[in-house]
């Protein structure tokens, strides 16, 4: 079945959004997602270039400077209450994983 | 040793996986890409050595700009950022490499990638596939048109006849590339969707191109078998005036975009450029054609002597006819002026003859037959048909000429028919007679009522002629 849009994040642009909560441009974002996952995830150029690009078109972010080609971004409302809803979704994902699996600590005696 | 070559590469626009590995490929060997384009792609040498290559697409691009737009720049800066060399771009596309042996990939979000390939399709390929898609309809539905007004015509012209199979292999590569394409839309769609994985592209461009040579040679042969020296000289003026045009309005397009011209000016003029020009050359060559056939130059067999009568110039012609007049009755007039056109293709040849006097002996007769000539066994049902039906055109049937068959000659041929014109029940026959055998259909015209005798005379030469 067809996904809406921005429904759920996937792990790029959970990250992207992440890093917006202060201003950046799309280099230092490329930079800081590497260091918060220790290099699990990578954002290639083009697809950072791609999401940068859909997330101002549906307002989730912010262009908030321009200095030549280097343009820097911050996390709309919009954006921030996506990133909650991804957050929560996730936590739920969690939960149930925690309720229903030995590995998650659930007893099953 | 040259520093630069060209080479025909056969890619899909989408298929980045397959460019990437073939770039890879010719970097190993020594070549790198300067410029791709629709067929032929210039490469410059290097030294040989292994580089990672990644093709990305920029739906917004377009073959006009002058450059790259501010938006392909930024993403060039964030390629360089991630260790990415800007190599060249065409169109929505742009390539990039680099020489890290681990580098992170151009694209990282596979649903993100789909969706950046297919808004770049439906701006760069898909309307010209739909195009090609709709004008092989349009020109299979023409030849069908034709193919009913006037079957043996049809059959007998190998310009008509061949354009038939290369239409049809244009609309099924399309078809295909079409399918092919929309089949792996929904599948990665699906997978980066469900699975967040990204399904490559594997395209059989070579299938493609195949295909496309092989309608070129179908083309070809249409041109080259073409009995019609004015239909030949049109169509072969028209290719070589198309290549000539595509070239012309490449290089203004490109001219444009070294002299900085908007993709709106660019655009505009280029398109502007190649509607005049295409129409340019519509009208000279029909024109030329015109002027080429009533000078004769272009005439497949040009008339030997002309006479005047009443202030109109009369052609003269000399060919070598089957049957003559002379075969027929006594006569010691011997102006004659005999005339034979000749169609022929694999399936069928259409032979038409005609013997007339000149037009101050119009008290002699005159002779007009056609032979049909069937190659294929399993046409003759339907040529035979159409014979017979030669002359309904669109009357109504009350009114509507017949061929009836004939008794009254037996053993002259398998079949014979005889003409009749029609009001209401009122049937008037009329000279005019179709014989049949196997394999062959002739109908002839005489000039007056024949007898018996002549008309067995007839069929016995037409039988074999």
């Amino acid at each position: 079945m067809a996904r809406e849009k921005f429904q759920t994040l996937t792990e790029q642009m959970f990250y992207i959004l992440l890093c917006l909560q202060s201003e950046c441009c799309g280099t230092d974002i490329m930079a800081q997602v590497g260091k918060l996952t220790h290099g699990r995830v990578a954002i290639g150029p083009g697809t950072l270039y791609n999401l940068l690009e859909s997330f101002l078109r549906s307002g989730m972010i912010a262009e908030t400077k321009v200095e030549g080609r280097k343009r820097s971004y911050l996390i709309t409302d919009a954006g921030r209450k996506a990133l909650e809803d991804e957050y929560r979704r996730l936590l739920t994902l969690a939960e149930d994983y925690r309720r229903l699996t030995p590995e998650g600590g659930a007893d099953h005696a | 040793m040259r520093d630069t070559k060209r080479k025909l590469e056969l890619f899909s626009f989408y298929d980045h996986s397959g460019i990437q590995q073939h770039l890879e490929q010719m970097a190993e060997k020594g070549w790198m890409l300067e410029q791709p384009g629709t067929y032929l792609w210039r490469y410059r040498r290097i030294a040989p050595q292994k580089l990672h290559f990644a093709v990305t697409y920029f739906p917004n691009a377009s073959e006009f700009d002058p450059g790259p737009t501010e938006g392909q720049q930024i993403l060039q800066d964030y390629c360089e950022a991630a260790g990415w060399q800007y190599v060249t771009r065409w169109a929505q596309m742009q390539i990039f490499c680099t020489a890290d042996e681990d580098p992170v990939p151009l694209e990282t979000d596979a649903l993100t990638q789909v969706d950046t390939i297919h808004a770049a399709m439906k701006r760069a390929s898909l309307p010209g596939l739909v195009i090609m898609v709709l004008l092989a309809l349009f020109q299979l539905g023409f030849q069908c048109w034709q193919f009913l007004e006037d079957t043996i015509d049809f059959l007998a012209t190998p310009s008509y006849l061949y354009m038939v199979p290369a239409w049809l292999l244009i609309l099924l590569v399309n078809v295909y590339e079409l399918v092919f394409y929309f089949r792996w839309h929904k599948k990665a769609k699906t997978a980066a969707e469900t699975t967040g994985e990204f399904i490559p592209i594997r395209t059989r461009h070579g299938f493609s191109m195949a295909v496309l040579t092989l309608a070129l040679a179908f083309v070809a042969l249409a041109l080259l078998l073409q009995a019609d020296r004015g239909m030949m000289f049109f169509m072969a003026v028209w290719f070589i005036g198309m290549a000539l045009i595509f070239l012309w309005v490449n290089s203004i397009k490109k001219t444009l975009q070294k002299m900085n011209a908007s993709r709106g000016v660019n655009r505009t003029v280029t398109l502007v450029v190649c509607v005049a020009l295409t129409m340019a050359l519509m009208a000279d060559l029909t024109a030329a054609t015109l002027r080429g056939l009533r000078s004769g130059w272009l005439e497949d067999d040009p008339s030997v002597e002309t006479y005047t009568y009443k202030g109109w110039e009369w052609d003269v012609y000399h060919d070598e006819i089957p049957l003559r007049v002379e075969d027929l009755i006594d006569t010691d007039y011997d102006q004659w002026s005999t005339e034979e056109t000749v169609n022929s293709s694999i399936l069928l040849a259409f032979r038409e003859y005609s013997q007339r006097p000149r037009m101050d002996a119009l008290d002699q007769p005159d002779l007009e037959y056609d032979i049909v000539e069937i190659k294929l066994s399993a046409l003759y049902e339907l040529c035979k048909k159409s014979m017979l039906e030669r002359y309904w055109y669109n009357d109504p049937e009350e009114f509507r000429s017949v061929y009836l068959p004939e008794d009254g000659f037996p053993g002259a041929a398998d079949e014979v028919y005889r003409y009749y014109s029609r009001y209401y029940d009122e049937y008037t026959p009329y000279d005019r007679y179709l014989l049949c055998w196997e394999g062959r259909i002739a109908e002839i015209r005489f000039d007056g009522e024949p007898t018996p005798e002549q008309l067995y005379t007839a069929a016995e030469i037409l039988k074999t002629a």
